[in-house]
């Protein structure tokens, strides 16, 4: 009986790899196996005879290849037939609980692998830590290294990403010390450190190195708003809105900004800062280079009262404007209404979309005054300016409104990165603990039989091991890349992604935004206290009711 | 003194033996009146086998077909079935009457 069909073949091909490797002491059995495979009526049932088979020795394979063979018992007793069942089962689910195991520990050899699961331990610092100032191990290790070889840049790079604001400050002067060009740093420094003291100095050797720029007087009046904020809020007073209710230095501060010829934000040397630093000192975790906050989220290199101000001041020289154009002063107005335009171009999108209807105002005058000039062209050039400026308001207002997909995207990879990770650290912990009451019953009772539900368990919670280590690495590779690239080639095009990333992996499971972030840890907190104090009543009740009852005095 | 624990696919097979004790059986033939696949029944064999429970031969059934390995149980694999199938029906007339609702 010649196996002919395909089932066959398969099923005798199955049948002769088995055999090959089937220990020599049972390889009469699989030849038993195989001869007996011929008398199989079906084609169908001689395929699923032969797997079924196969399986059976290539098990034994591999139970026979991890643990060698412990030589003949002595003769039979009833018993240990069933103890051999046992064995062999329990050998077998150690083998592959083992397996998996391995399997998931060499997930540790890819350095991307290492990263993703310091990354999916983030959602806990901020539980952990009770201020999100704490630990910045891995920046403290490059500050001391960047102290110790006088490196201008390394110092710069730690003061941008300090928490604290005296170090931050003192490593920023250290660093524009050693290398007058960094003296851009001072600007990004002072923006993320609004309250620096320092800061008023810094303004001024920023105005001096590079005069030209407005960013100086952005910052400088901030730092305006931030005191007329704090005093307003001291004195439960309303903040200064109005012009006529702000200060004149402000007033010159802002003037001095709008007059100015350019606004460098220093991103483009603050990427090239980044990317050498990394570079140099073998950084590959984004998290040490905390991309999160420097290049993404919420950061455009402006302080955080640039647009408000802007806007605010905008609407003050369309008002000078029009009186002026009242008073019949038609070239002092077209400077009020140029200076408008010119600073609305230098701010772009989106920064610019709270002055546009001023800016739109402005345009609109500008080709009014072309008009009644009988500069038709120009009257129509500004005319055009102004409804292009209203489109892109409208087109703006649109895109704040509708879901970021890119951060959508981001925050879905971000929850399966933490959920892996915490997955991971549950079978872990599961597995150990099987391990554990396994041993524990083998030794107890003489290895007749693991509780079946502990091997389940543990195979199980193995498997999930895997399976969520193979999913922490599938969803933080692409992320890892990214992070490569930026370094290496200086590929900006995804550091957004990257950086929604990393912010969304700080938020910790179950909470979607970050102003939920300490309602958050009060909750867990208050939580474990609770589920302690209820333990403690627990083993307190439990104390005093086992207690032996000693009988009242006589 | 504790009774060991067979399992219901041991004593499956052990049953099947004594059904006709002393005839050779065929692994495929074991395999369809126990329900057995291939990839438990022959373990079984083999454990059996293992502690001269089980004896085993090859014998040619036909001209150019491979010999086929046979099975019997000795005396002692004998013994054990038939102790293993009376703790069995011990074991299911003592429950018998609980699952009956107890004697009347």
């Amino acid at each position: 009986m010649t196996p002919g069909t395909r089932p066959r073949r398969i099923a005798d091909g199955l049948m002769r790899f088995a055999m090959r490797i089937t220990p020599a002491d049972q390889i009469d059995w699989a030849r038993a196996m195989r001869s007996e495979m011929n008398h199989v009526e079906g084609d169908w049932a001689a395929l699923r005879w032969a797997i079924s088979g196969a399986s059976a020795l290539a098990r034994r394979a591999v139970v026979r290849a991890i643990f060698p063979r412990d030589g003949g018992r002595g003769e039979f007793a009833g018993k240990d037939l069933i103890v051999k069942e046992g064995s062999l089962m329990r050998k077998t689910t150690l083998a592959a609980a083992g397996a998996c195991i391995v399997a998931s520990l060499l997930f540790f050899l890819a350095p991307a692998f290492r990263q993703a699961f310091q990354v999916s331990l983030t959602q806990w610092r901020d539980i952990i830590h009770v201020t999100s100032r704490a630990g910045q191990p891995d920046l403290a290790s490059l500050a001391r290294r960047a102290e110790q070889q006088r490196d201008p840049e390394g110092l710069a790079f730690v003061a941008i990403h300090e928490f604290d604001p005296v170090d931050s400050a003192r490593r920023a002067e250290e660093a524009v010390h050693l290398d007058p060009d960094l003296t851009w740093v001072y600007a990004v420094v002072a923006i993320r450190q609004s309250e620096f003291s320092e800061s008023d100095e810094w303004i001024a050797q920023l105005e001096k190195w590079d005069p030209q720029n407005a960013l100086p007087y952005l910052i400088a009046a901030e730092r305006i708003d931030g005191h007329e904020v704090a005093y307003a809020g001291a004195v439960h007073k309303s903040v200064p809105f109005r012009m006529d209710q702000r200060s004149a230095v402000w007033q010159d501060d802002l003037a001095a900004a709008f007059q100015s010829a350019k606004l460098d934000r220093y991103l483009d040397r603050l990427t090239e800062l980044e990317r050498r630093v990394l570079s140099r000192y073998g950084i590959d975790d984004p998290y040490v280079a905390d991309l999160s906050d420097s290049m993404g989220y919420g950061w455009r290199g402006l302080p955080s009262y640039a647009a408000g101000d802007s806007w605010s001041y905008a609407q003050s020289l369309v008002k000078s404007g029009e009186a002026l154009e009242a008073q019949g002063d038609k070239k002092g107005a077209l400077e009020k209404y140029g200076a408008v335009t010119r600073f609305a171009n230098m701010l772009g999108w989106p920064d610019g979309f709270f002055m546009s209807s001023t800016t739109q105002v402005a345009y609109a005058r500008l080709a009014a005054i072309s008009l009644e000039d009988g500069n038709t062209v120009e009257a129509g050039f500004y005319s055009d300016l102004a409804a292009r400026t209203g489109e892109a308001r409208r087109a703006q207002f649109a895109a704040f409104r509708q879901p970021v997909i890119g951060g959508a995207v981001s925050r879905w990879n971000a929850s399966v990165v933490k959920t892996s990770g915490l997955m991971m650290l549950v079978f872990s912990a599961l597995a150990l603990i099987c391990v554990l009451s396994v041993s524990a019953k083998s030794l107890l009772i003489g290895a007749i039989r693991a509780s079946r539900a502990a091997s389940t368990i543990l195979v199980g919670s193995v498997v999930g091991m895997l399976l969520s280590c193979a999913m922490l690495y599938v969803s933080y590779r692409p992320y890892a890349e990214m992070f490569r690239s930026y370094v290496r080639d200086g590929d900006v095009s995804r550091i957004q992604d990257l950086s929604d990333f990393l912010a969304y992996t700080r938020l910790p499971i179950g909470v979607h935004d970050f102003g939920h972030v300490s309602y958050f840890v009060f909750d867990f907190w208050f939580g474990i206290t609770t589920l302690c104090a209820i333990g403690l009543m627990f083993a307190l009740y439990w104390y005093f009711a086992s207690r032996p009852q000693t009988s009242p005095a006589i | 003194m504790k009774t060991p624990r067979r399992s219901p696919q041991t004593l499956r097979v052990l049953e099947q033996f004594i059904e006709r004790p002393g005839a050779w059986r065929y692994g495929y033939d074991l395999s369809r009146e126990t329900g057995l696949k291939s990839g438990t029944l022959y373990p079984l064999l083999m454990r059996l086998a293992k502690h001269s429970l089980l004896e085993t031969k090859w014998v040619v059934t036909e001209d150019g077909v491979p010999l086929r390995h046979m099975y019997r149980l000795t005396a002692q694999g004998l013994a054990l079935a038939r102790t293993s199938a009376k703790e069995v029906r011990t074991r299911l007339n003592a429950r018998r009457p609980a699952l009956s609702g107890g004697a009347a």
